[in-house]
């Protein structure tokens, strides 16, 4: 038995058959190896199907066996083939359709450009459209992925690496970017000067010539690290850089009262609650209550959210606790660490984390009015260093005379 | 000498005990239910109709009576019926 697609395929056709010598018409069939199937009999009629190929071989037996036949039904790819013939605009139709898809998939849809960070997305696209990457493009006329790649990144000095891959209708361009280390400012010609009267404890000169040594005494606007190198014949002006650090002087007089004060929580608190819509807030609980003298509030902001996107409504926790100011003795001992503390805080503020106290000398303490009156001397390591610029005038520099 | 042959190849048969139908010429009737009919060996069609269908054999013939007789395959040597089968009847014809 053949299967049944295989039928479909070659096509096959029912049959009603007439005749006296049906049983014999069977035989000769069968012996003559055509195929035919499904055999029913009804009354004096027989049904059959066989194939196509065979059926213009039936009539020789047909005459034999003096039997007759009609087609009742017709089954498989030729005679389908045979029917989409007369239906010519539907199958040009289809053939349209399927064209126009292929056609359509084989477009460039989207451009998407992922990894830029310093090259704008913009400059990327324009540079990949200049190579053929754009939407509406065909996808068999781009070059080959490689080559593009590599003539994007002759284009895009910044990336280090460009990756261009299609997938379906969409172009990715990946960009790794190099790091590129942070240009330099671009500075004057200048010297280095003495912030303060210092003696240096450190010089470190990268460009220029340093014009003091270690534990030397510079005043104010000393030049520290000068940007003219070079003899007097030969010169050249550059920009001093370096490193110079020195211990300075500073006097603080302080004043520390006695008496301190600070917030205490009373443990009484207060609560509302809004309901925002917007920026309306509408306050459901908390009516009537006495307001504080002095109160702290802190307030919790709910919104709702859904994925990316913020619902105008919302809701507020308010709560309001009560505080009260209590004032309290210290002893002048715990003040003048306290002042000492604070002129230690100033100083990290004004020369930065890198200034380093040597040494603190307290030179005068009294006490009167509640306060605490001190005097203190500081012994401070800092960077002392300051640009100034070199103006060139007439080709000598006033400055470093 | 076709007796002797015969019985030449009933002995064959036993000694190396292989399935008659395969030595001699006779049929190999496979039933599933009532619904599906085999029969291998056969030796042509004698009569069809829905109710009854016999199949002629080497030495005889086999008539086969049920409801709705479709034959669904017919090769030179197999059949294959499907319907509802009622009677199988196994006919010799008188000893040649």
């Amino acid at each position: 038995m053949q299967s049944n697609i295989v039928s479909l395929i070659r096509g096959f056709v029912r049959l009603r058959v007439r005749g006296k010598q049906m049983e014999r018409l069977l035989n000769r069939l069968v012996d003559e190896r055509i195929m035919i199937w499904n055999i029913s009999r009804l009354n004096d009629e027989m049904e059959l199907d066989i194939h196509l190929s065979d059926f213009y071989r039936l009539r020789s037996f047909l005459k034999e066996t003096g039997c007759r036949i009609r087609v009742i039904g017709r089954f498989g790819a030729p005679f389908w083939l045979h029917r989409l013939e007369r239906r010519k605009f539907w199958v040009a139709g289809f053939f349209l359709f399927v064209l126009g898809l292929y056609m359509l998939s084989s477009l460039v849809w989207s451009v998407q450009i992922i990894g830029n960070e310093r090259v704008s997305t913009q400059t990327v696209r324009h540079i990949a459209a200049e190579q053929g990457i754009r939407p509406w493009a065909w996808k068999f006329r781009l070059a080959n992925l490689d080559a593009l790649s590599s003539r994007l990144m002759q284009r895009i000095p910044e990336a280090a690496w460009i990756g261009v891959s299609v997938q379906g209708t969409r172009v990715t361009i990946e960009i790794v970017e190099n790091t590129v280390p942070e240009e330099r400012q671009l500075m004057n010609p200048r010297h280095l000067v003495s912030t303060s009267d210092a003696v240096v404890t450190e010089i470190i000169t990268e460009q220029g010539k340093p014009m003091v040594r270690r534990n030397m005494r510079v005043k104010k606007g000393d030049i520290l690290i000068s940007g003219i190198i070079g003899n007097d014949r030969f010169q050249q002006i550059v920009v001093a850089q370096g490193e110079v650090k020195g211990l300075v002087w500073y006097e603080y007089e302080i004043q520390v009262p006695l008496k301190q004060s600070r917030k205490v929580y009373t443990g009484d608190e207060q609560h509302r609650f809004y309901l925002v819509f917007g920026n309306r807030a509408l306050q459901i609980t908390g009516y009537g209550q006495e307001p504080y003298a002095q109160e702290v509030r802190r307030q919790e902001r709910q919104v709702i959210k859904w994925r990316d996107y913020t619902l105008p409504f919302g809701w507020i926790n308010e709560r309001r606790s009560e505080v009260r100011i209590d004032t309290y003795e210290i002893r002048p001992e715990t003040a003048r660490e306290l002042g000492l503390s604070q002129v230690r805080a100033d100083i990290i503020a004004k020369y930065g984390p890198d200034a380093q106290i040597h040494d603190e000398k307290i030179l005068h303490e009294s006490i009167g009015n509640g306060k605490v009156y001190m005097k203190v001397l500081l012994e401070v390591e800092h960077s002392i260093s300051e640009e100034r610029p070199i103006v060139p005038f007439a080709g000598r520099d006033p400055i470093s005379d | 000498m076709p007796q002797l042959g015969k019985r030449l190849r009933k002995l064959t048969a036993q000694f190396l005990d292989l399935p008659e139908d395969v030595v001699f010429d006779i049929p190999r009737i496979t039933m599933i239910g009532n619904m599906q009919l085999y029969i291998e060996n056969h030796r042509g069609v004698m009569e069809f109709s829905d109710k009854m269908l016999k199949l002629r054999l080497t030495g005889g013939y086999v008539e086969i009576t049920g409801q709705d007789l479709v034959i669904r395959a017919i090769l030179t040597e197999e059949v294959f019926i499907e319907g509802t089968i009622s009677n199988v009847a196994y006919r010799t014809d008188a000893p040649s």
